[in-house]
């Protein structure tokens, strides 16, 4: 079966979003030809790419612009993880907007690409994939597929004010099968296209890895024990507050520290208060979830939870946000963190955790988990192949 | 099958039954005087050295009798015994430096640890204050929200 995979971005694999396309192109072509189209021509890759064909197309429309729309829509950035009150406003601002603006945000979200639109029209696979319901590639891009070819949306939904846009009702209801990698994303688009078309949506899961050596390498010169911080970066002037009056009440009489994890060329400067590290590499994220007491993920709306599984698989505890999306899901499910949604409960879960019976029980559970439900390869590739073959799962 | 030994959701409801945390109404500060300041400590920095002289008495044959006495029995005893005199006075030397040492440090400590309190003072403050902007934004919002509604 030819099957060819729409994308607005391909390469980056840091990113939660395409690792999934990745993943998902991976599993497809172990049973089928598999060709990624993707709209950065000279600036992505090209080629054979594994056991891929990657195709790339000129790009139409600049990122400025998307931002400028989004900044006149919705006031620019989204709340923090603590915050619930964007998420709770979503639907109404996404459905209150004039239709030529939603037209024209789904236009300039990337992946706008006439070029790649008339090869979808012109080229005849069996079957395709659009990855990330909000991007032109797959708004514009659905309309260019003849109708007797079979289509499959992987969403990469989350709750902002895009998703409930009208302009992206073609979107949800032309794909044969939705694919999900979460419950709550399961939810979310159930909420969207309604629970009598439970049947079009699949939870396909996931899989990840981690390197079990990062138990062998320390981070350099630690000594105590400390609560690391992913996304140092994205944490506001609240967040910190928060975190500052939490860590001063729970680690004053323990001997423990917070250390703020921040990418490499992406750490920010001033926050003199935090234990700051930058993150050379994956493996040196993995380094540090071993020797975490617990690893806190603040962001919001998590389509996959990444980190968290990740932490999960080395034995550490989680705390997240109340509003995390899947980061919530795992922690809930997997029975192995805590969230918080106020400086109370971040405050008590700390205390909490501090306790060492505790922390490695939930390190167990979380563990098994993550195992269970996402380490095994051999299910994720049957699980995509039988969502896109119509089979039972 | 075995269900797990911590449950999330029940360890969420134990967490929040406890009481919640405010912003003491007290200041806990330590007022205790700097301990370099110390007269005891002044003291000992200034009496540290082993008196070796011996002190004059009133005038008069035999109170010079007993001072020449007691010159030559000082002469003697630090001379025979000047190696020990000589460590012992190393030895309080050492005490007195520690001493003004331990001093210093006791006061940098509670200097810190009134700095630490009222920092985590201000900490709460702020959450606080972070709260009461949210609950009031997400009320504004709720409440244009519930407006705009047909």
């Amino acid at each position: 079966m030819r099957v060819a995979i729409v994308t607005p971005q391909f390469g980056n694999s840091s990113s939660e979003d395409q690792l999934i396309v990745r993943r998902v192109a991976g599993a497809l072509s172990v049973e089928h030809s598999v060709t990624v189209l993707h709209p950065h021509l000279g600036d992505g890759p090209s080629g054979p790419v594994g056991s891929l064909n990657v195709i790339p197309f000129r790009e139409e429309g600049s990122r400025t612009r998307y931002a400028a729309l989004g900044e006149a829509s919705f006031g620019g950035r989204s709340c923090s993880g603590y915050c619930t009150c964007y998420s709770q406003h979503a639907k109404e601002l996404g459905r209150s907007l004039p239709r030529f603006v939603q037209e024209e945000l789904a236009r300039a979200s990337g992946g706008n690409s006439p070029d790649l639109f008339s090869h979808l029209r012109e080229v005849k696979y069996d079957l395709v994939v659009f990855a990330g319901y909000s991007f032109a590639s797959t708004r514009f891009g659905l309309d260019y597929v003849p109708a007797s070819t079979k289509v499959i949306l992987l969403p990469l939904a989350r709750e902002e004010p895009l998703f409930w846009m009208p302009t992206y009702d073609s979107v949800f209801s032309r794909p044969d099968r939705i694919l999900v990698t979460t419950r709550t994303e399961e939810l979310l688009v159930l909420g969207r296209i309604g629970d009598s078309q439970r049947e079009r949506v699949f939870d396909i899961r996931f899989v990840l890895n981690v390197n079990r050596l990062a138990f062998d390498t320390s981070p350099a010169g630690r000594r105590r024990k400390s609560f690391v911080v992913a996304g140092g970066e994205s944490l506001d002037r609240s967040q910190i507050d928060w975190l500052k009056a939490a860590a001063a009440l729970t680690f004053a009489k323990m001997n423990m520290e917070l250390v703020v994890l921040e990418p490499k060329g992406r750490a920010s400067n001033g926050r003199e208060w935090f234990e700051r590290e930058v993150l050379v590499s994956r493996s040196d994220l993995w380094r540090w979830m071993t020797r975490a007491l617990a690893f806190i993920d603040p962001r919001p709306k998590r389509i996959l939870g990444r980190e968290v599984l990740e932490a999960y698989l080395l034995g550490t505890p989680v705390l997240v946000s109340r509003d995390g999306g899947a980061n919530l899901e795992h922690a809930d499910e997997g029975n192995g963190g805590l969230w918080f949604s106020g400086f109370n409960e971040l405050e008590a879960g700390l205390n909490l955790l501090a306790d060492d019976d505790l922390r490695g029980t939930l390190g167990q559970q979380g563990r098994e988990y993550a195992l269970r439900e996402y380490g095994d390869s051999a299910k994720f590739i049957q699980r995509v192949n039988e969502a896109v073959l119509d089979k039972e799962t | 099958m075995e269900g797990p030994t911590f449950r999330a959701r029940e360890l969420m409801k134990q967490l929040n039954e406890r009481p919640k945390i405010t912003i003491p109404e007290r200041d806990y500060s330590l007022d205790i005087p700097a301990l370099i300041h110390n007269p005891e400590l002044a003291y000992l920095n200034r009496h540290f050295g082993i008196v070796r002289e011996v002190s004059r008495s009133k005038a008069g044959f035999l109170s010079r009798i007993k001072y020449r006495i007691k010159v030559l029995v000082a002469r003697l005893v630090f001379g025979s015994l000047s190696d020990y005199f000589a460590a012992q006075q190393e030895f309080i030397n050492h005490l007195v430096r520690l001493q003004n040492e331990v001093a210093r440090s006791l006061d940098a400590t509670i200097e810190q640890t009134n700095k630490t309190m009222v920092g985590t003072r201000e900490a709460l403050r702020l959450a606080e204050e972070a709260g009461m902007l949210h609950r009031l934004l997400e009320a504004r919002i709720g409440k244009g929200t519930a407006e705009s509604e047909p």
